[in-house]
């Protein structure tokens, strides 16, 4: 009796605990022996481990908990399982307008914040405010033409990345380039600091209409007879994944693929309920951006691979095998 | 538990189309009212409408109230819909789906502890839904399906239940059930409003007819007076026979 439902806890267990473990585990890992014995050495390890590895483990969770998060929302809401945080133009937007600061004011850096951290966040709010507008055309807010909108922009500011980045000169394009890969590298824990601002910003709301995902993932008509104030949920729910998500981008560089397959996999594991969804899905997304920055540093070790690159590698087979799955199921 | 709804003048257009044109009426509480028409009529479309979907020029009034001054939890507890189908259900359980279609009257704390077991249960048990409790509403067949819409709707405790063919994927002996539910429903002061295309079922359930024909109303009064072979062939534009119910003074239509 009620085996499906102890079955679905016991997987968000195991989400977890995994996740502790690869939490707990990379921070150990990279090109320096962290457990070295070398006294001399002891304040420089010390440093590593405080002001390197780990602002970077706690910057990855949070990115990766958020693109989680957000993708998950959108898919529930959107009833589409292709859907991810990058879908309504965010992505887009911020990459635009981290390349237009990049190429504009290069060296321009303010307490820290450099111009592409400007130019991402600038960018991401400018697609969210036009994507709204046009969503909302004819004066009623419709997520359908919201979506559309969505990726109209994104074509939009593709083509307009790929114009600057004619215009640049050859380290304005391999800067450019290399931001749009995607990236973790930090010191310090501003970033950190702004991440889990964003990521908790997102589970808040996230856990706010936790009841109303529910519903609306099964049917906006059927939600607002239950009573779910659909529309509006709609839109509150649009501005704070795009305005967090907005932020991640802006710090990070988009990192594809973590908002379509966690999500993904944790709906196959715990179930569409978002009591159990939303916390196997924050988790599980957050620990496995963990690894894949561990993976990005240290299988080309001493070089770096941009933790895009790792993401996208794994995103392409999983994919496939959603296909594969597909077509058996 | 009694509760009306008044239309006045309800006009829908869908892009270049005329949806609904002038629609007036007046339900009374307590009362049982069938939808019917031709496809296209706007059947669905008054039943959205009075649920407030469709951005109409509307004039809906519920218990005197216009529709769009009742905020979405409110009109919940006051109406409860009852589509014809979903068409993609969640990989969850029956009692999972009940649970949320309670989310007027429940918190958020309830989803974690799970509330209202006895509604659920009673609900389950009036429209005959015996399944496993693990079994995924994913692999219902159709009529389970609409048993468990019908549930929801009961799980609700709305005084107004708008249901749009209820019974089509149903067996006649779920479709003879279901209506009893109803008619109990009706006498124990819910006010019942349906779409059909089933005229035989509509005049023999319902205390009234509302017939609708591209958009405007052709009829609304008692359902045994509308079964006449002139309203029915000015309706559907065919002829049909009309033979005497066994039981009931009331005209059966039969194809020709």
């Amino acid at each position: 009796m009620f085996a499906l439902a102890a079955r679905r806890r016991r997987f968000l267990l195991i989400i977890i605990a995994f996740s502790a473990a690869a939490v707990c585990t990379a921070p150990l890992v990279g090109v320096v022996n962290i457990f070295s014995f070398d006294t001399e050495r002891a304040a420089d390890l010390h440093s590593i481990f405080w002001s390197l590895r780990m602002p970077r483990i706690l910057l990855a969770f949070a990115c990766g908990m958020a693109l989680g998060v957000g993708g998950l929302i959108f898919q529930t809401m959107l009833r589409n399982p292709l859907a991810t945080p990058y879908t309504l133009g965010v992505a887009s937007g911020a990459s635009c307008g981290a390349v237009i600061l990049i190429l504009a004011a290069p060296g321009w850096a303010y307490g820290g914040i450099n111009s592409s951290v400007v130019g991402g966040w600038s960018g991401a709010m400018l697609a969210t405010g036009l994507v709204y507008a046009l969503g909302s055309v004819a004066g009623v807010f419709s997520i359908g033409t919201l979506l559309l909108a969505g990726v109209a922009m994104s074509f939009f500011f593709s083509s307009l990345i790929l114009f600057f980045q004619y215009l640049g000169d050859p380290a304005q394009i391999y800067r450019i380039v290399r931001w749009l890969m995607g990236g973790l590298e930090t010191v310090g824990y501003r970033d950190a600091a702004l991440s889990w601002t964003m990521a908790i910003l997102l589970l808040v709301v996230a856990l706010k209409y936790l009841r109303e995902l529910d519903a609306m993932g099964i049917d906006d008509e059927l939600a607002g007879s239950w009573g779910v104030p659909v529309a509006v949920v709609q839109r509150r729910l649009f501005f704070a994944v795009s305005l967090s998500i907005g932020g991640i981008v802006s710090i990070t560089g988009p990192i594809g693929f973590i908002g379509i397959m966690l999500p993904h996999v944790c709906r196959q594991l715990v179930g569409p309920r978002m009591t159990l969804l939303l916390p196997a899905t924050a988790t599980a997304s957050g620990a496995f951006l963990v690894f894949c920055d561990a993976a990005a540093r240290t299988i080309a070790s001493p070089a770096e691979i941009p933790v895009g690159i790792i993401t996208a590698l794994l995103g392409g087979p999983f994919f496939i095998w959603i296909l594969l799955s597909r077509r058996s199921g | 538990m009694q509760s009306t709804i008044e239309v006045k003048s309800l006009t829908l257009k869908l892009g270049p189309e005329q949806i609904l044109n002038e629609v007036s009426f007046s339900i009374s509480p307590q009362s049982k009212t069938a939808i019917i028409g031709p496809n296209g009529a706007g059947k669905t479309s008054l039943l959205r409408s009075i649920l407030g979907f469709h951005p109409s020029r509307s004039n809906v009034f519920i218990d005197g109230e216009r529709l769009e001054t009742i905020s979405a939890k409110r009109r919940a507890s006051k109406i409860a819909y009852v589509p014809q189908s979903v068409s993609a259900m969640p990989a969850i359980s029956a009692r999972e789906f009940l649970q949320m279609s309670r989310y007027a009257h429940s918190t958020l704390f309830d989803s974690f502890s799970g509330g209202s077991e006895q509604i659920i249960d009673q609900a389950l048990e009036r429209v005959r839904l015996e399944i496993s409790v693990d079994k995924l509403i994913t692999s219902f067949s159709q009529g389970e399906k609409q048993k468990l819409l019908i549930a929801s709707a009961l799980c609700q405790g709305s005084p107004i239940l708008l249901l749009d063919e209820p019974t089509s994927y149903l067996d006649p002996s779920s479709e003879e059930h279901i209506f009893h539910i109803l008619d109990e429903l009706s006498l124990s002061g819910h006010t019942i409003l349906l779409v059909s295309h089933d005229i035989n079922r509509a005049a023999l359930f319902a205390d009234r007819v509302l017939a609708l024909k591209k958009g405007e109303v052709c009829y609304f009064g008692s359902a045994p007076q509308f079964m006449t072979q002139h309203a029915l062939s000015e309706l559907y534009g065919s002829s049909f026979f009309l033979l005497p119910h066994p039981e009931r003074n009331i005209p059966m239509m039969v194809p020709r």
